[in-house]
């Protein structure tokens, strides 16, 4: 029950209103989280120039794109000489270089056309950060076969995504129509290599109303109709042997981003 | 099949390859369009006049096909593909309608009769040109469209005709790469 205090006389509400006042006052300036948020340093040195964020414009793209080409090519190159493809795989990833040759190449004269310059070389942080594990993780593989089909499919299934990607971003409206032409062989290409590892069903049973099935590493399974609409969600690649736990490696190749981009003031 | 058929045939297809029923098609939206309960040069809302035509212009042939391969299936065609793809094509023709905010309701008449014919049991060959002619004119209209909304769509739509292309390349038993992997088709335009 709630008594009134016969202590609590007018001076101590004066004082405990101050308090109140006080107090509001505090959580008001703790509430403000408005302070700078440039990151702390230590000593007195100048601060140096700032770095100016990079611009991204159709010749980042274009080069971006083009260095998807070099990348691609590069791991063919390295996928081809370890000698696991039939004559008629051997063929189709023969043709498959010539095509991103040739794409390389359009996209060098689109560069051109703007007055950038070429990136006539791998994406580096591709390179680094996918290509080199992907390509490390397949020392002792259980079947190489499938581990070099696979990383074909998963990158020309990541090539076409990320021209379906890069489309939307060109503020040139002729260059969308470019990458959409190169980005269509592209699926063309992962859909033939889906079909080459899965032969059937064609279409991803998921969208008939079924599951989809797994491959016996734990990866799934390529269709050459995988969805109703072309996805830009990351792709996921499981390659090498399994450890001990029966793991393996995996690695997820997202479209073009930050990271991905190739900037004007890279260079090969 | 009787030859005078087989040479119709191969003419009908001729026309996608050589862009001829562009000119047809083109008059064909231009009928669409003006009978459209949204006329020409009205917009959806924040779409351009210009954009909502070119939206219209490709769910129109995205119908076009749902309606091909419809008289495919109701012929024989018995492979589940055919059935997935004629779906495809419904959503897309769904979703570019709704961006634009028209209804997916119109087909063009002018090449569902001209194409028909080859949508039999056996449409592999008819479906090749048809997805290739797609996606090329998927592509075409991404250079015109300006709202990224619609680009979007078009470019996701242009990404798995590709691959229907491919698909109906093999059933149709080509074997040689540039039928496999490039599209020699023409792309149709509104504008032809």
């Amino acid at each position: 029950m709630h008594r009134f205090n016969p202590r609590l006389d007018r001076r101590q509400l004066l004082r405990n209103g101050t308090i109140a006042v006080s107090m509001g006052a505090l959580v008001a300036a703790c509430g403000d989280r408005s302070g700078p948020t440039a990151a702390g340093r230590l000593g007195v040195a100048d601060e140096g120039p700032s770095e100016a964020e990079p611009d991204v414009n159709d010749i980042v793209l274009l080069r971006t794109a083009q260095s998807l080409e070099y990348t691609a090519m590069a791991v063919y190159d390295a996928a081809s000489g370890l000698g696991v493809l039939s004559p008629a795989e051997t063929d189709l990833v023969r043709r498959f270089v010539q095509d991103h040759e040739r794409h390389a190449g359009q996209l060098g004269q689109l560069i051109d056309g703007l007055g950038g310059e070429q990136f006539t070389c791998e994406n580096p942080f591709l390179r680094e950060r996918a290509i080199d594990p992907i390509l490390g993780a397949l020392d002792g593989s259980d079947d190489l076969h499938r581990d070099v089909l696979n990383i074909a499919h998963s990158l020309e299934s990541f090539a076409g995504a990320s021209y379906q990607a890069l489309v939307a971003q060109f503020e040139n409206l002729g260059l969308r129509r470019a990458a959409m032409q190169i980005g269509g062989e592209e699926q063309r290409h992962s859909a033939a290599l889906a079909l080459a590892i899965n032969p059937r069903p064609i279409v991803n049973p998921e969208l008939t109303g079924g599951s989809a099935d797994v491959q016996d590493n734990g990866m799934d399974l390529p269709y050459a109709i995988p969805s109703q609409f072309g996805l830009l969600t990351g792709i996921v690649l499981v390659v090498g042997p399994a450890d001990d736990e029966g793991t393996r490696f995996n690695t997820t190749l997202q479209t073009p981003a930050a990271n991905t981009l190739v900037y004007e003031h890279q260079s090969c | 099949m009787t030859q005078p058929a087989a040479t119709e045939r191969t003419s009908r297809r001729a026309l996608l390859g050589a862009g001829v029923l562009g000119a047809a098609l083109a008059a064909a939206v231009s009928r669409s369009v003006a009978a459209a309960p949204l006329v020409s040069g009205q917009e959806a809302p924040g779409l351009s006049a210009a954009d909502t035509d070119l939206a219209r212009f490709a769910m129109q042939l995205e119908l076009t096909a749902r309606d091909l391969y419809d008289a495919a299936i109701a012929d024989g065609a018995g492979n589940p593909v055919w059935a997935t793809i004629r779906e495809h094509h419904e959503a897309y023709a769904t979703r570019l309608a709704g961006l634009a905010g028209l209804s997916a309701d119109t087909r063009i008449d002018a090449v569902y009769d001209a194409l028909v014919g080859e949508f039999d049991g056996s449409p592999a060959t008819a479906a090749l040109d048809l997805e290739n002619a797609a996606a090329a004119t998927h592509a075409e209209l991404l250079g015109l469209v300006v709202d990224d909304d619609v680009a979007a769509a078009m470019a996701s739509i242009g990404s798995m005709e590709a691959r229907h292309a491919l698909v109906a390349a093999q059933l149709a038993e080509r074997t040689d790469f540039d039928s496999l992997f490039l599209n020699p088709a023409t792309p149709l335009s509104p504008e032809a």
